[in-house]
């Protein structure tokens, strides 16, 4: 498991956990980003990562995605 | 008498809700604000095969939890005015996460019919879905619809009067057994007591709902047993129970769709993501949006001023000229008619100079908007909001900002909390509005010709780094900050519509014109007083000259200490700064009041019509480049010309441009302010505003002077 903003533009992911409060996870979670999702790191950052989840793209600032866990999808 | 059905449409931003709405109700559509908040409310009321139905359109959100101002709305309204029936707009291209408000949606136990958009998108991914068993599953009606191509309209509301016939509700998903119970127990608690929806009182009671719990307070709940069974619950999963919910709801879902939707595994580079890779490349991407700015500004400055002079012209010659004469055979006195022409009208006609520059300008930024650009400008300007201790999403009501303070202000509310919508609100008046371009045009068009535009630019830039410098020190004096999440989805790029962007445009101007017009107009007769006592003196002995004149001096290091002339008009510009350019001409004026008659005497109604349409034709073939713009500051301001170009240099100009970007937010920005935050804030906003005006312009004239 690592941070979302270790992996390499254009990786498939899976997330595996969320780190920090309730509140921030909250939020991530009811935009789709939620453990056992698979998604796509469309940019690691520096700046806000984006992902692609489903048919959307989310931008998430840096510091939360650090908190975001996952591991890659073969 | 005619049946009402009250719909109420829901669903997750970006999913063309708004394109739908427009289609369905057309003309009659109505736009205001939620009471007491900024975020926009649309309704519509028209009749279809015998029934009346009304129309309310939710905030765009992605769940019914209160962590921004749309989500709190959404979950009060629904609360409060139950309607007879819930349409839910989906992307269909994205059910994943669509679906999961649908499970929120269905425990109000209200009819609901789910209108899946951007259907021709789902069917050309070559995406497939089992509608009637989706339907079953859920206990609602399915409409595929085509908003932006009106398609699907009829079967929806043929759907909405079904739903509303026959008072189906939709099936509640289950939860894992223990959570069950505990909703049970919680009901049974609440039976009787709650005049809210059962399931969805119990659910947001065990999730711990702060909006929730506040509504409920005068109904005298005790919540001891519930926060009990809340906290046996977490125990009991290890994890926040609000957190397994919302999993549980993911859950639910993906079974769900896993039955019912196929997608084919086609990987397919999409045009939005090469679009990103250019638009939010780390190197390109602010350059890229600040030649966007650029374009946008050097558009609507150029493309809107023949007009605005024309308007001007209208306004304060022809239209004058007449009302001139009316009096003077009305046999109206002197100052009467003065107060009525100098004052009113040309308040008005102040106010209506200003529609070619919002209109473009909001048209601009509508077509920013629609295209999904604007998300990225925020992501692209989040490094450079975060030093300044605000995030990417600050940076759009400042944007907004460069229209007019005033809706910049209002948009404040699109940040999450308290503390970033004030700093915000604090920081949008440095960003120039449009009213502050007739001073930068005055100026910039006599001492900086053909350098104009650059000049003005230079205006919105220093703008900006004020607000930097101000944001810094605010955030480490009276802004220490707790840190705020970003999270901020990315449309799809898409080509909008004319139809939108017009209706946002339009709807937008109109609203400027209705709120600072009235302001404006009344600001403009109570300063007619304050210019013109006592009446009928040189401009020199007004009152307000005489004030100017004793201060003045404090001026004199910004380089226009010299000119009371130039301090006496920043008063009338705390109240408006378009008014400023006309101040300046009133005190620049030799004042002596030509007797009325003069100035109507050679007036002969059609050839002065005829005379204006031709210079309005001449305006819009200027507009394009068919004609010159002429170096029209002859045409402008006739006498002050000469006046401003002997008393002031360029330094001076440039500083007094500065002055008047700084100075005090105008009478309707304040207002705003005072609506949305409190005296406090205004107050704060005033001092620092007069603070750094002064600062700012005794620095850059220095800087300037000493650099030739």
């Amino acid at each position: 498991m690592y941070p979302l903003t270790t992996f390499g533009a254009g990786s498939r992911v899976r997330i595996k956990r969320i780190n920090g409060g309730w509140g921030i996870r909250w939020r991530l979670e009811s935009m789709g980003i939620i453990p056992g999702v698979e998604v796509e790191v469309l940019n690691p950052g520096p700046g806000p990562v984006v992902l692609k989840v489903g048919n959307s793209r989310i931008a998430i600032g840096y510091g939360q995605a650090m908190k975001i866990l996952a591991e890659e999808v073969k | 008498m005619k049946k009402v059905i009250n719909v109420a449409f829901c669903g997750n931003p970006n999913v063309g809700k708004t394109a739908l709405i427009n289609a369905i109700s057309g003309a009659k559509l109505k736009i205001g604000n939620w009471p007491g908040v900024t975020v926009e409310r649309k309704e519509a009321e028209f009749s279809y095969k015998g029934y009346t139905i009304k129309l309310v359109d939710l905030p765009g959100i992605y769940s019914l939890t209160p962590f921004s101002e749309e989500e709190k709305i959404a979950q009060n309204f629904l609360l409060d005015t139950p309607p007879d029936v819930i349409v839910n707009v989906v992307d269909a291209t994205n059910l994943e996460r669509n679906l999961f408000l649908t499970t929120q949606l269905i425990e109000l136990n209200i009819p609901t019919v789910i209108a899946l958009n951007m259907w021709d998108d789902f069917v050309q991914k070559g995406y497939s879905l089992n509608i009637k068993a989706l339907e079953r599953i859920l206990r609602v009606k399915i409409v595929k619809t085509v908003a932006v191509r009106g398609k699907g309209l009829e079967n929806l509301l043929d759907a909405i009067v079904e739903a509303f016939e026959d008072k189906i509700t939709p099936a509640f998903m289950k939860f894992s057994r223990f959570i069950e119970i505990a909703i049970e127990r919680v009901i049974e608690e609440i039976r009787g007591v709650l005049p809210y929806p059962e399931r969805f009182s119990a659910i947001k009671l065990i999730e711990g709902d702060k909006n929730f719990r506040s509504k409920i307070r005068p109904f005298n709940l005790n919540l001891d047993l519930i926060d009990h069974i809340s906290s046996r619950l977490t125990e009991y999963y290890r994890d926040d129970i609000a957190i397994i919910i919302t999993e549980q709801r993911y859950g639910f879902v993906n079974g769900l769709l896993k039955e019912v939707l196929r997608k084919p595994p086609i990987y397919k580079k999409e045009i939005t993501d090469i679009l990103d890779s250019i638009l939010l490349n780390k190197i390109l991407g602010i350059p890229v949006f600040l030649f966007l700015m650029y374009m946008v500004f050097k558009l609507t400055f150029n493309l809107s001023a023949p007009f605005v002079e024309w308007i001007d012209g209208f306004f304060n010659g022809f239209i004058a000229n007449c009302f001139k004469y009316i009096f003077y055979k009305m046999a109206l006195p002197d100052w009467l008619s003065s107060i009525l022409v100098d004052g009113v009208l040309s308040g008005v006609g102040l106010v209506l100079s200003f529609v070619p520059i919002m209109f473009l300008l909001y048209f601009f930024l509508a077509f920013l908007e629609e295209s999904g650009y604007m998300a990225r400008a925020a992501y692209v300007m989040d490094e450079l909001m975060h030093k300044i201790g605000l995030h990417g999403k600050a940076f759009i009501p400042m944007v907004v900002g460069f229209g007019c303070n005033v809706p910049g202000i209002l948009a404040t509310r699109i940040l999450d909390n308290d503390r970033d919508r004030k700093l915000v609100a604090l920081l949008v008046p440095f960003m120039s509005c449009s009213a502050r371009l007739p001073v930068y045009a005055l100026f910039a068009t006599i001492f900086f010709a053909e350098k104009r535009a650059l000049v003005v630019f230079s205006m919105y830039i220093i703008g900006i780094l004020v607000a930097l410098i101000v944001g810094n020190l605010l955030k480490h004096t009276l802004f220490r900050h707790s840190e705020t999440i970003f999270i901020m989805e990315l449309p799809a790029y898409r080509i909008p519509t004319f139809k939108m962007l017009f209706s946002s445009m339009w709807l937008r101007t109109i609203s400027f014109i209705k709120k600072a017009g009235v302001v404006i107009t009344f600001t403009m007769v109570i300063l007619w007083f304050l210019l013109n006592l006592p009446y009928n003196t040189d401009p020199g002995n007004t009152y307000i000259a005489r004030a100017s004149k004793k201060i003045s001096f404090l001026f004199k290091p910004a380089g226009f200490g010299d000119n009371w002339q130039a301090v006496a008009a920043a008063i009338p510009g705390t109240v408006a700064k378009e008014i400023i350019v006309a101040a300046l001409a009133q005190f620049y004026s030799s004042g002596k009041k030509e007797e009325p008659y003069e100035s109507i005497k050679n007036i002969n109604f059609w050839r002065d019509l005829k005379e204006e349409l031709l210079s309005l034709k001449d305006a819009f073939l200027k507009a394009i480049g068919l004609k010159n713009q002429e170096e029209s500051a002859d045409e402008i301001e006739g006498g002050i010309l000469s006046k401003l170009k002997s008393s002031f240099d360029e330094a001076s100009a440039f500083s007094y441009m500065v002055f008047t970007l700084l100075w005090i937010p105008c009478i309707a920005t304040l207002s705003a302010i005072y609506k949305e935050f409190g005296f406090r804030l205004v107050f704060l906003s005033i001092s620092l505003n007069l603070i750094s005006s002064w600062v700012f312009s005794v620095l850059i004239y220095n800087i300037i002077t000493f650099l030739n």
